[in-house]
């Protein structure tokens, strides 16, 4: 599904510094995979999933998606590709303040020509029933809690039906039980058959994983392998 | 359409910035429309004054160009005569066709029948005018018999009153012309015999008695031969008669178009530099936004949103907000000036007539074209740059 092969990421700071937090990391992720990738601050986790959807360009190495290489593709075809095949659920607040749940929720529809708006609007709120939102519907971020609002990305992120989610740090600020909760979510949709790759600071997460890998300055390390889904 | 739609909302999402830009829109179409209506009003006024006179050349005696042409531009009465010779010598030039003499009169102060203090009457000649004859000839269908009057758009008969009464004479007002917006519209229109009627009946009836100076003028109008250079028709008039200067009807309210020139000029620089600066500030305002925002764009391009979107949408929003202020500036500025016509036209000294609904609308329209280029102008850098960000660096700010 995703494969990256000996990928390294420099930023350049200032014309002296210089700083790469992905080093030649390979992996080869299948699909319907469950990966958690954790590390410690500033080890490389967040630009490795931006390299993912292409947000973000090697300065070596190859990244293959479904057998395409995005260094192949325009940007039009990634922000396609991000659009159909990929779920992003962001580190940091990532709702627009000026929409409401559902029109934040149903917002991945608007770029993809060919849906119409009634299907879209019913898909968003059966998402939002899942994540047990559906009385939020017509509410606007600021007045949700942070826990309700990472479910609502995570409900935008599967709008459209993605083969990958990639979440980063989808259940930092909540507390264990909503945890255990969303998790639960998260293992329920990767059952049917959608590939996740997670970033979390909680080694306790790991169990859930069919596969976990530690980033220590941007080397990727395979720390456990359960071989199959738990 | 999504698009409008998300661009509506982000309007709506971000009030100080949106209110900002569209005060900034409304306040500069605004001013824009005013001064472009008020100095469209008033050349719009002065052509449809000469119009209104019909003449080619106006002939007054040397020395009275400037008081005729304030009577006829504001309407204010003047005292001016030559001697009625002086039409067959003009009727005599090679290349006139007509002439017609005209004496100017003015009422006693605080005529009841008007909204000016001192009223201007023009006496025509029924025989050869060609001044009032043709508005006559549509309306009434025939000459205007002894008591009888037309007067300007302005002039009307006093309430519970059936004439319009005058050094105590009693006429009877036939009809009111069309609005010029000059000294036209504050004038009275008579024949001599109604004039002299008049005159007779001041001895007794009026404190002062009306004058009227036997064998004199006060002007000619003269209309060319078709094809004749009214130019030179009237180095013509200047060479071969004496005691008289010839103004050439573009000519006509010449020092007060020079004036209305300069006022134009001035006008115009303040609203370059008007529309200059709210160009920079919305363009401020609109890359501050942009920065604030290159986070939440960042997040649209990630659920796939090409750059082009974002592009689209920055500069819809610009465009919204310039078509609303625009078309409300424009409104509201057109709504004060209809509304305060008179009055503005009274302070600023010049004759103003509001522009017939065709030139406004084109106005209108060129108005609100213009809001929206300048202002998806001022916002095309700022939505380039955001939609060409590095996403890397704005999801990280
Ligand atoms: N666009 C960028 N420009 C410059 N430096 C960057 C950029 N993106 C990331 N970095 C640097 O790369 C390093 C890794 O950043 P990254 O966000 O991937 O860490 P992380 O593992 O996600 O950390 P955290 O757990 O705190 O989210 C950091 O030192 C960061 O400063
Ligand atoms: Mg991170």
């Amino acid at each position: 599904m995703i494969t990256f092969k000996n990928v390294t990421k420099t930023f350049h700071l200032d014309s002296k510094t210089s700083i790469s937090p992905v080093k030649d990391v390979s992996m080869d992720i299948a699909s319907g995979e469950f990966i958690i990738i954790t590390g410690r601050s500033g080890s490389g986790k967040t630009t490795l999933l931006n390299l993912s959807a292409g947000m973000v360009k090697p300065n070596s190495g190859r990244i293959i998606i479904d057998q395409t290489d995005l260094a192949d593709m325009t940007d039009r075809q990634l922000s396609t590709l991000r659009n159909q095949k990929l779920g992003f659920v962001f580190q940091f607040p990532s709702l627009l303040s000026s929409l409401n749940v559902l029109e934040n929720v149903t917002l991945p529809g608007i770029f993809d020509q060919g849906q119409n708006e009634k299907t879209i609007k019913a898909r968003g709120l059966d998402l939002l029933k899942t994540m047990g939102l559906a009385d939020k519907a017509a509410v606007y971020p600021r007045q949700l809690s942070a826990g309700e609002q990472k479910r609502v990305v995570l409900s935008r992120s599967l709008l459209n039906k993605p083969q990958v989610i990639l979440a980063d740090e989808p259940t930092s600020d909540l507390d264990e039980q909503t945890e255990l909760e969303v998790m639960n979510l998260l293992r329920g949709i990767n059952e049917t058959g959608v590939t996740f790759i997670m970033v979390t600071h909680s080694l306790q997460l790991v169990p859930y994983a069919s596969r976990a890998f530690n980033m220590e300055n941007g080397i990727l390390a395979e720390i456990s392998r359960t071989g199959s889904k738990l | 359409m999504q698009l409008l739609k998300l661009a509506l909302k982000n309007i709506r999402g971000s009030g100080f910035r949106s209110v900002a830009i569209f005060l900034c829109v409304m306040g500069v179409a605004g001013f824009l429309l005013a001064t472009t209506i008020i100095i469209k009003g008033a050349e719009y006024s002065l052509d449809s004054g000469l119009k209104r006179l019909g003449a080619d050349i106006l002939v007054v005696p040397t020395g009275a160009e400037n008081k005729v042409e304030t009577a006829l531009l504001m309407g204010r009465p003047t005292d001016v005569w030559m001697p009625e010779s002086n039409l067959k010598a003009i009727s005599a030039i090679e290349g006139v066709q007509s002439v017609s003499a005209q004496v100017y009169l003015s009422s006693l102060y605080g005529a009841a029948c008007c909204a000016v203090s001192e009223m201007f009457m023009v006496v025509y000649d029924p025989a050869t005018d060609f001044t009032v004859t043709p508005w006559l000839e549509k309306n009434l269908g025939r000459e205007l018999k002894t008591g009888e009057v037309i007067g300007g758009s302005y002039i009307f008969v006093p309430p519970d009153e059936k004439y319009v009464r005058l050094y105590g004479y009693d006429m009877t007002l036939m009809g009111n012309l069309t609005p010029t917006g000059t000294g036209i519209d504050q004038t009275l229109f008579l024949t001599m015999d109604t004039a002299r009627a008049m005159a007779a009946s001041s001895l007794t009836t009026a404190v002062q008695p009306l004058k009227i100076k036997d064998g004199q003028i006060s002007s000619v109008l003269v209309k060319v031969k078709p094809g004749a250079d009214t130019h030179a028709v009237a180095l013509r008039i200047v060479r071969d008669t004496q005691g008289m200067v010839p103004i050439e009807s573009p000519n006509l309210f010449g020092a007060f178009r020079t004036q209305m020139n300069g006022l134009l000029w001035g006008f115009f620089a303040i609203t370059v530099a008007v529309w200059a600066l709210a160009m920079l500030l919305i363009a401020l305002i609109f890359s501050m936004a942009a920065n604030e925002r290159r986070r939440e764009m960042a997040v649209l391009r990630a659920i796939g949103a090409t750059r082009g979107f974002i592009f689209c949408t920055i500069l819809t929003e610009a465009g919204l907000l310039a078509l609303s202020g625009a078309i409300l500036g424009i409104i509201a500025a057109a709504g004060c000036i209809f509304m305060f016509k008179d009055y503005l036209a009274e302070s600023l000294r010049m004759p103003f007539l509001f522009p017939s609904i065709s030139s406004f609308l084109a106005l209108f329209l060129g108005g609100v074209a213009l809001a929206i280029v300048t202002v998806t102008l001022a916002a095309l850098l700022p939505a380039y740059r955001v939609s060409h960000q590095e996403l890397a660096v704005a999801m990280r700010e």
